[in-house]
């Protein structure tokens, strides 16, 4: 009996020797946790590593949209320009008319003056025409002068015969005058020979300028006619402006338009802004994790050879 | 505050020590030889005085101690001071954290005017999370480095995997840490680290790409470039707007083993260096904006950026930018500490009103 009552409290005798497996087994198992939640760390970095590429890869494009926006913007602006252009090319055409215009009004002022000129020609060749006419008049009364003289000089002659040796004086004077009579008349000759040729003249020249009247007043006319195309011209670019203006108000629209779009583009990329920056914090707690993540396991893994240390201690002392 | 820098490139610590009469700590800077008896020899002359020591180069003003001497800094003045160290730093630092909230209640340590400096002999970022689990809830700040050799010292005693550090209390002025980080990302470059190994500082995969390829392809280097190549392009760990470097150490098949450790879902960047003369001037404006007297600055420099200064010829005009501050003295570091980073490729600094 006394015994088994040594034996019975051989057995529940506690032991001296404190049993550490359990602190170093919690200390294994917060390294191992803490490894897996540095690794899920990894994965997650890694994530928002990949979160950050994606929105970083959109904001790129959302800025090469932008880009293209402002490119359309300069082209809507052009056209705009473009459009103000049409004014100045409108403005130079009516400068260029009104030139040709005032150009066609000194040809016409020209034409009225040339064509009173050969008016003022044509009677100075009729003034002509008539002192040929009065000419040939006057030769044929010097003719007439002429035959009347020969006439004379002849009745001369005859007399000085009839007076015999008193007329024979007489009668050579009256020979040379019938002579100079015959010679009158042979000038009188070629003098209407040469009036006759420029009475023909005359009249060749009287004809063409008829004939460059008449063109010229075609000319006139046609002159005339290009002036009435001038002002169809200015009507014609007149009505550019109304369509210079029709484009400057699409294009201003447009350019409304594209600055709406600018402004969200704007907004958007302030948001855009936003959200990385958000990441970039994200980003930078979560690398002051992973120096956290350190300190722990510089702390927790000094538990495990503590316990092993008490452990070699209190086996010791059992000893 | 008056912050003395003795020095002796022969080793001889008796020479550094010459100056110094009245010390409220004394910051060791030793060689691996010497490093034990530099300790000794340091208790033996100020018996009882707080300090901490580590092995490596140093520098002040125009002096550069980067080989096999011994340098001392000496805080003197109305300071109160706390010395001390975590041991176990490569597996349990956080088992003696009790020492460290003790020194903060002895020193009435707060937030503007007290300064934690530390000397660590590796595992840094599990140490500096452990120390400023506790100085984080204080709102007291942090500088240090990583010694080499794996010892530190506090308090006239070699540690081997340990942390040791300093609590200072400026009672005559505030106190203020900096970070000069000389290099910007390069745009377009984010990463995130996987298959990592976080005890061997290994880094496998970015962006679910082997790190090595991926390092190489965006430089265009060769493999036997790259520990060369971090001097102009080390990684940057994010974190928030803040960026600690990451410098390469070796490549180890398709990973790349750094000097730091590199966690999975850290988001890495690669770096470009910056015009350093400026990062330095804007460092040093900022400094003058921020104390109207400085009695002195403790900085810790990357042994890769003393590399990289040197190369440039530049480390002497850096020094004497830093002078014109005030008194200035540091430690070539194999790492550095800005309250709970660790970081490579940096220059942290204390500035003591």
């Amino acid at each position: 009996m006394f015994g088994k009552k040594k034996k019975e409290i051989t057995a529940v005798q506690p032991s001296k020797m404190i049993d550490t497996h359990p602190i170093s087994h919690v200390a294994d198992s917060i390294l191992e946790y803490q490894k897996q939640l540095a690794q899920r760390e990894v994965e997650s970095l890694d994530e928002m590593a990949e979160v950050q590429k994606a929105f970083e890869l959109a904001r790129q494009e959302n800025g090469n949209l932008r880009d293209q926006m402002e490119e359309l913007s300069v082209v809507f602006a052009n056209v705009g320009q473009i459009a103000t252009r049409f004014d100045s090319v409108k403005n130079q055409i009516g400068e260029s008319v009104e030139e040709a215009q005032n150009r066609v009004n000194q040809l016409k002022n020209s034409s009225a003056e040339m064509q009173s000129s050969f008016g003022e020609i044509q009677n100075a060749f009729a003034g002509v025409q008539t002192s040929v006419q009065q000419i040939k008049d006057c030769m044929q009364q010097i003719i007439s002068i002429a035959n009347q003289t020969n006439m004379l000089a002849l009745n001369a002659s005859i007399e000085a015969a009839r007076a015999g040796e008193q007329g024979r004086g007489f009668a050579v004077v009256a020979t040379q005058v019938k002579n100079l009579a015959g010679e009158i008349k042979d000038l009188v000759g070629a003098v209407e020979s040469s009036i006759a040729d420029v009475e023909k003249g005359t009249t060749q020249l009287s004809a063409n300028i008829e004939d460059s009247r008449a063109t010229f007043g075609q000319n006139v006319e046609d002159v005339n006619e290009a002036y009435g195309v001038f002002d169809q011209i200015i009507e014609a670019a007149d009505g550019a402006k109304s369509v210079q203006q029709e484009i400057e108000q699409v294009a201003a629209s447009s350019e409304q338009k594209l600055e709406q779009v600018r402004n969200s583009f704007d907004s958007e990329e302030d948001k855009f802004g936003q959200v990385l920056a958000h990441i970039e914090r994200a980003n930078a707690l979560g690398t002051t994790k992973s120096s956290m993540f350190e300190d722990m396991t510089n702390l927790v893994s000094q538990l495990k050879p503590m316990a092993e240390e008490i452990q070699a201690y209190t086996a010791e002392n059992e000893r | 505050m008056k912050q003395i820098y003795g020095m002796d490139k022969g080793g001889n610590l008796k020479e550094a020590l010459k100056g110094i009469s009245a010390p409220k700590l004394l910051l060791l800077m030793s060689n691996a030889k010497q490093f034990e008896q530099h300790v000794e020899e340091l208790e033996k002359a100020f018996p009882g005085v707080p300090s901490i020591g580590c092995i490596g180069g140093s520098y002040s003003g125009q002096t550069v101690q980067a080989d096999d001497g011994v340098a001392v800094v000496a805080l003197e003045g109305n300071l109160t001071v706390a010395a001390n160290v975590l041991e176990q730093a490569s597996t349990m630092p956080v088992k003696y954290i009790g020492r460290l909230e003790t020194d903060l209640d002895t020193v009435k340590a707060s937030e503007n005017n007290t300064v934690c400096i530390d000397f660590c002999t590796g595992n840094d970022a599990c140490v500096l999370t452990t120390i400023y689990s506790v100085l984080g809830r204080r709102k007291i700040s942090l500088v240090g480095g990583t010694g080499d050799a794996g010892k530190v010292s506090a308090n006239g005693r070699v540690y081997e995997d340990a942390d040791a550090y300093a609590l200072i209390r400026n009672n005559d002025g505030k106190i203020k840490v900096y970070k000069e980080n000389i290099y910007q990302p390069m745009p377009g470059y984010r990463f995130i680290a996987s298959k990592t190994d976080r005890s061997q500082y290994l880094l496998g995969e970015l962006n679910g790409q082997p790190a090595r390829k991926v390092y190489q392809d965006i430089l265009h280097i060769g493999e036997k470039d790259i520990n060369t190549q971090t001097f102009k392009n080390p990684f940057g760990k994010m974190n928030g707007k803040d960026i600690c470097i990451i410098s390469i150490k070796d490549v180890v098949g398709d990973k790349l083993a750094c000097f730091r450790q590199v966690n999975d879902s850290d988001v890495l960047t690669l770096l470009q260096a910056q015009d350093i003369p400026k990062v330095v001037e804007e460092t040093i404006q900022q400094i003058r904006r921020d104390f109207r007297h400085v009695s002195g600055v403790f900085s810790v420099n990357c042994m890769f950026r003393y590399l990289l200064f040197s190369q440039e010829h530049y480390f002497d005009t850096y020094l004497r930018s830093m002078a014109a501050l005030g008194d200035h003295a540091g430690l070539i570091g194999f790492g550095e500490h800005y309250n709970q980073q660790f970081v490579n490729q940096t220059m942290t600094c204390v500035v003591f009103e």
